[in-house]
Parts: structure tokens; C-alpha cells; sequence
């Protein structure tokens, strides 16, 4: 006879058991309110704990760590056969989190960064890949202008006619943190054929005059929210 | 190291990298870390088996790395100076996005536990290893792994829980699930 207890809780959260034990604790949480709730709460506190270190994963590799493993390889592949690694998608993309419910995409079990790379690559061809990618570069200079020359309020449109991608980005709010840091909350809104998405980020800008982004949130509700 | 390995372990920088943060708690310890751990890999890379998954050694190497770093040095003072000063949260509270204010929280949570236990939720809650990865990759027996992670899982949910009740990650009843009988 299982029992409901906080080990074999978190093992059936983190996938560690069996078909048959799944089964038999599936069977009992739909009579144990409070377990289930347990549950919800276990994954609520994984998922969060993943989409909390994701900032981590999407910010630039200082080059003195890829050189200390990549020193030797550049004299051993003296005459560039070294493989290229794909150009750096945009940060802020990979930082999306709903906002109505961080819950929403904690439920799918996504580490929130990844959700929007995946379902797009998974159906773009290399070309339009390649297209994004330059978009994104030109878009990432768009923002940056933005948020570096414009009022809050003031919008900053983008577009480029051959991928049929337009965007328009528009500072909302400027703060400066304790350390005397400026930071902007903005709206970016993008068009691509005839989907739209819009996204509030929370970005800070670095001693180069670059504009990092903290935070980005996907909202997919915009044309209700304003 | 052949030039594949090599471009391997570039590719799974940005998760070493997360996981050190995890340990250290501090970005500059973290990137310290990792760059000893990298070199420490390449030095012994005969000791990797090609055909295995180089982040489970990788994560071994950062863990021991660490502990050998943690004994020699005695830094925890420092470390845990660093902790308060840690995170994005230096904005006026009140404007800060709930959905940050949420992840920092997280974060601060899980900065909060001991180190044993923070390597357990690095690896298993954030980089999703197997049970069998994790306690491979930190050297410790399963069941140590399991007790960990229970000791672990419970703490993050009682201090979310404590910290604030309408944040997204508080449940709606007030009765916290934690106090229910062991057994039910």
C-alpha cells in the first residue's frame, strides 16, 4: 500500500517512479485534496526554481572562460576548420514569462526561456532563421536606440519589408536603482505577416551605454490590456 | 581534448555557469569557479569517458571544485555578505514586475539553504538530472540525495509560503499543505 508521504511526493513530481507507482498515487491524489495541492505547490516551486536561474543561462559567456577552453583547439585547427557556433539569439526572447500567471507555462513545464526558440525553430527553415537573426541583430539596435534617446512614451518603429517583420518599441517607465543605475521598463511590439506579439521588458542600462534586458514578459493578451 | 569535446564544453558553458551561480551564490565566485573547474577538465580529460555526458562530469568537477575551494579558503562570511546584495531587487519594491519579485524570491529562497542541499536543487529542480545523474555527479548515495531533496523541497516551500501570501506562489488556503499528517 503507497503512501502519500513528502518523499514519494516529491519523487513522483521530479518523474523518479515507476508506471505502476504513478498509477497508484495518480489513483489516491484524486481523493486527497490536500496532497494534490502539495503537488501543485512542488511543481510550482520546481518550475520556478528553473525559470529563476534562467538569466543566467541567456547572458553572454565572458570571453576569458571560452578561451581557456578553446585556446588549444585554435592551434590544432589551425586552418578554421573549427565549426561555427550559431550567432547568439536575442536574450530577451529566450526570457519570456507569461505575466497574467507565471503559473501558465510553469504548468507545461517549460523553463520559460525556451518556449518561444522552440516553437518557432521547430517549424522555421534555415533561411528564415537566418532572416530572424538578422532582424533580431537590427531589432536589438532598435531597442537599444530607444531606450538610450527616447522619452518615455515615445515610440521607435522598425521594419523590414523583405522578411515582413515590422516592430515598434516604446519606453513606458525610467528608474534609477540604488546604485545609481537607469533602468526602463518598455513595451516592444512585434509583427511578423499577420501575427503579432507584444512584450513588456524590463531592461538597465550598462556602462558601455548597452541596454540589458532583466526581464521580459510575453504578454499574449496586449490588445486586452490596452 | 579533441576540438569536439572542446566546442561540447563551450556549449554547456551557460549551464555550468548557472550551476556555480547556484553554489557560490555570487556571479564573479561563480565565473571563478567554472574557469578552474574548466581547467581542471582539461587536464584530466582521460579521465572522461567519450561517450558519456560531459555536464554530469562537468558538475561533478564544479562540486568538488567548490567544496575543495569553500575548505581551503573559509570564505562563507564573504559569501554570505554577498547574498544580501544579491539579486535585482535594489528597485523601488513597489515598481518591480510581480513576476520578478516572484523569481527573486525563488532565488533568495534557494540561496538561503545549506550548501548540500542547494547542490541537490541546482541539479535536479534546475538542470533536470535524473536522481541517478545528480547523485553520480555530487558523489553521494541516493538515499543522501533523496533525504536532501525532501529536507530541501519542504524548506523552499515553507519560506515561499512565509513570505508572502498573495504571490503567485502561496496557495489559497490558508492551512499549509506541510502540516497535514505524514501518513494519509
Amino acid at each position: 500500500m503507497i503512501t502519500l508521504d513528502e518523499s514519494t511526493l516529491i519523487a513522483y513530481v521530479d518523474g523518479e517512479l515507476d508506471a505502476e507507482t504513478v498509477r497508484l498515487i495518480e489513483n489516491k491524489l484524486s481523493t486527497d485534496a490536500t496532497a494534490k495541492k502539495y503537488v501543485e505547490h512542488l511543481r510550482e516551486i520546481a518550475a520556478l526554481s528553473r525559470i529563476a536561474f534562467n538569466a543566467t543561462l541567456h547572458e553572454v559567456v565572458p570571453q576569458a572562460l571560452k578561451d581557456t577552453i578553446l585556446k588549444n583547439a585554435a592551434i590544432e585547427e589551425a586552418s578554421g576548420n573549427v565549426v561555427a557556433f550559431a550567432p547568439r539569439a536575442n536574450n530577451e526572447w529566450r526570457i519570456a514569462l507569461p505575466m497574467a500567471a507565471a503559473v501558465a507555462c510553469l504548468f507545461l513545464g517549460l523553463g520559460g526561456g525556451y518556449q518561444y526558440s522552440k516553437t518557432t525553430t521547430e517549424n522555421a527553415l534555415k533561411l528564415a532563421a537566418f532572416t530572424q537573426q538578422q532582424d533580431q541583430s537590427a531589432m536589438d539596435l532598435a531597442l537599444n536606440q530607444a531606450l538610450e534617446v527616447n522619452i518615455s512614451g515615445d515610440t521607435q518603429s522598425w521594419s523590414n519589408p523583405d522578411s515582413n517583420r515590422s516592430a515598434a518599441f516604446t519606453p513606458v517607465r525610467t528608474y534609477q536603482d540604488k546604485s545609481g543605475t537607469f533602468c526602463r521598463e518598455y513595451r516592444k511590439d512585434i509583427h511578423t505577416d499577420d501575427q503579432a506579439e507584444t512584450t513588456f521588458g524590463l531592461a538597465c542600462r550598462d556602462d558601455q551605454g548597452q541596454w540589458k534586458t532583466r526581464y521580459l514578459i510575453l504578454d499574449n493578451k496586449a490588445d486586452q490590456t490596452f | 581534448m579533441d576540438a569536439r569535446t572542446q566546442q561540447e564544453l563551450v556549449a554547456i558553458l551557460p549551464r555550468l555557469r548557472r550551476f556555480a551561480l547556484g553554489l557560490t551564490r555570487n556571479e564573479a565566485a561563480a565565473d571563478d569557479l567554472v574557469q578552474s573547474a574548466c581547467e581542471k577538465a582539461i587536464s584530466r580529460i582521460d579521465q572522461w569517458e567519450p561517450g558519456t555526458r560531459l555536464d554530469s562530469w562537468m558538475f561533478r568537477i564544479i562540486q568538488t571544485t567548490n567544496i575543495d575551494q569553500l575548505r581551503s579558503q573559509k570564505r562563507r562570511d564573504s559569501h554570505l555578505k554577498v547574498v544580501e546584495n544579491q539579486g535585482e531587487s535594489s528597485f523601488d519594491g513597489e515598481r518591480a514586475a510581480e513576476a520578478s519579485m516572484t523569481l527573486d524570491a525563488v532565488r533568495r529562497a534557494i540561496y538561503t539553504l545549506p550548501d548540500d542541499q542547494r547542490a541537490v536543487v541546482m541539479l535536479v529542480s534546475v538542470e533536470g538530472l535524473s536522481y541517478k545523474e545528480a547523485s553520480e555527479a555530487l558523489e553521494i548515495p541516493m538515499g543522501t540525495l533523496t533525504s536532501r531533496l525532501v529536507r530541501a523541497r519542504t524548506a523552499l516551500a515553507r519560506i515561499l509560503q512565509e513570505q508572502d501570501g498573495d504571490m503567485n506562489i502561496a496557495n489559497n488556503d490558508k492551512v499549509s499543505p506541510l502540516e497535514r499528517g505524514a501518513t494519509t
